[in-house]
């Protein structure tokens, strides 16, 4: 099968660019994927990429201004096809509408699968009947505005299907595409298989791991591990990644007097490493579209505290066996969770072990088979009609 | 890091006073019991300014708090402008080498970027001064006083 991945920047640094690139290594060994960037802003992807695996760019980006003045002015011109309500509106420009319609109209069969609304609605629009079709959520539905959220009902009905991270998710996608052909499936992120440490479950090491966004929720975490010091002051919080939140987190840090016990740890490109360091994880999120974090230290035997928050906690633990749930941006509760795992070193183990052997179906072997099974029944699908 | 030195286990720069808790790393060393030693914070650029307060010592534990004002009054009476560095040593009683303070021992590297502290800051005649203890790059501990411009 001929399967190609559109998105936006292959080049550059992000949960959905991993995400997508692993898929495609995944599917490397058994069939002619192809990974289609938008924009090349980089002499190469920043994630490793099977060789098997080609790789184009349709706006290259790189090169100085002046030595392409056409490209540099419809780059600087707004889209006319991507809706305002995009959450990376701005990216695109004349350019990418020209190079993406041009680069749709001339596909001919094969499976197109594209990786945010803005390609999967340009994909609903100018992609040939004869492309198989397949739209990925790397959020969720109810994360886009309703300006957007109007066009998806628009056109998504369109697509061969659209494919959420969450079961939550798809029935929201199921109420708004209601009734039309596009097929709706759940196929979650998949865990690319690597030698994972067992965690230091009596290290006195709490970990966290994110962009330091809002959306991340670590002011609450600090605000929820401040009551976990006064009672057990052993203990340590690291938060790894960068962002535009650092300076305020920092200055929380320093007026709650937690400077000797929680620390921004910035970005690291040894995750697993530090992980591995853990006694425990938490996900402190406003929201996640799916919290693929959670997967990886559970992956390490890391018991987790997470927010029950839209959307994935909720599917990838399950409260009191491998992980403990807390109402989201409930802070006490939070902190409470925090403490019942540090006073109990038998219930870290328990849930640790449950946790490693529960993200098992997480594996990047039977993520792929899902995938081929869906792409195989959509292009025996339109082969029959075709 | 030196094969001995003040490992460093908590700094408290809260209530006007710099607080810092340790234990003495020396292999040759056997712990002292009870005893007070001399905190001592060096001026960087001019090596014959040393200011010190007491420290206790037992067990091969130390903890030493001086008040800002140690600094702040430092910075006043000698009419010394701009920005200073500090370096702390822990001076034991018969020693003839003060070690110096830091932390080396666990394993965060970048200590100047993920360790920090909060400023405080005091009045003085010449105006408000700010005091802030910070890891230097070699994982030392040491202070910045600097004027607040207002």
């Amino acid at each position: 099968m001929k399967i190609r991945y559109l998105l936006m920047n292959a080049y550059g640094v992000g949960g959905t660019i991993r995400t997508v690139i692993n898929q495609a290594n995944a599917l490397a060994a058994d069939h002619d994927v192809e990974l289609v960037s938008v924009f090349r802003t980089g002499d190469r992807p920043r994630f490793p990429v099977d060789p098997r695996v080609r790789t184009r760019a349709l706006a290259d980006l790189r090169g100085p201004r002046w030595r392409h003045p056409v490209r540099d002015w419809l780059r600087h011109r707004p889209s006319s096809l991507v809706p305002p309500a995009e959450v990376r509106y701005a990216t695109f420009s004349r350019l990418s509408d020209q190079k993406i319609v041009r680069y749709l109209r001339s596909l001919d069969g094969g499976v197109l699968v594209t990786t945010r609304p803005a390609l999967n609605l340009l994909s609903a629009r100018y992609a040939p009947r004869n492309v198989v079709r397949v739209a990925q959520e790397h959020m969720y539905l109810r994360s886009h505005k309703p300006e957007l959220v109007a066009e998806i009902a628009r056109w998504y009905p369109r697509l061969d299907a659209v494919v959420s991270l969450t079961d939550a998710d798809a029935v929201e996608y199921a109420a708004l595409l209601d009734g039309a052909p596009a097929r709706l499936a759940t196929i979650p992120n998949g865990l690319t298989p690597a030698d994972r440490a067992p965690a230091a479950l009596d290290g006195g090491i709490v970990v966290a791991a994110g962009r330091l966004t809002r959306q991340k929720g670590f002011d609450l975490l600090i605000k929820a591990f401040a009551e976990v010091v006064a009672d057990h002051p052993g203990w340590q919080l690291r938060i790894y990644g960068d962002g535009r939140e650092h300076g305020r987190l920092r200055r929380l840090i320093h007026r709650l007097h937690l400077y000797n016990h929680a620390f921004l740890m910035g970005g690291t490109t040894t995750l697993e490493q530090e992980l591995a360091k853990g006694a425990m994880f938490v996900l402190s999120s406003r929201y996640e579209g799916f919290g693929m974090v959670l997967i990886e230290a559970m992956a390490h035997g890391l018991p987790v505290v997470s927010f029950d928050c839209p959307h994935g906690p909720a599917d990838i633990v399950t409260h009191g066996r491998d992980g403990l749930l807390v109402p989201p941006e409930d802070v006490s509760a939070l902190a409470a969770a925090m403490k019942s795992l540090i006073g109990d070193s038998s219930l870290r183990h328990a849930l640790g072990e449950a946790a490693r052997m529960s993200v098992r179906r997480y594996d990047m072997d039977g993520i792929r088979l899902a995938w081929e099974r869906l792409f195989a029944e959509l292009h025996a699908g339109a082969t029959r009609v075709g | 890091m030196t094969s001995r030195h003040a490992e460093v286990e908590q700094v408290w720069p809260r209530d006007g006073r710099v607080l810092v808790i340790g234990r003495i790393v020396d292999a040759a060393l056997t712990p002292p019991a009870r005893t007070t030693a001399i905190l001592t914070l060096t001026n960087r650029d001019r090596p014959d300014l040393v200011l010190s307060c007491p420290a206790t010592v037992d067990g091969g534990r130390f903890r030493a708090a001086f008040p800002i004002e140690l600094v702040v009054s430092a910075v006043a009476c000698r009419e010394i402008g701009g920005r200073q560095v500090w370096d702390l040593h822990l001076r034991l009683p018969g020693d003839p080498e003060p070690l110096r303070v830091g932390r080396h021992l666990d394993d965060i590297r970048d200590k100047k970027k993920v360790m920090t502290f909060p400023a405080q800051t005091s009045e003085a005649p010449a105006g408000a001064v700010s005091v802030k203890p910070y890891y230097t790059v070699m994982r030392n501990l040491s202070l910045i006083s600097r004027p607040v411009h207002s």
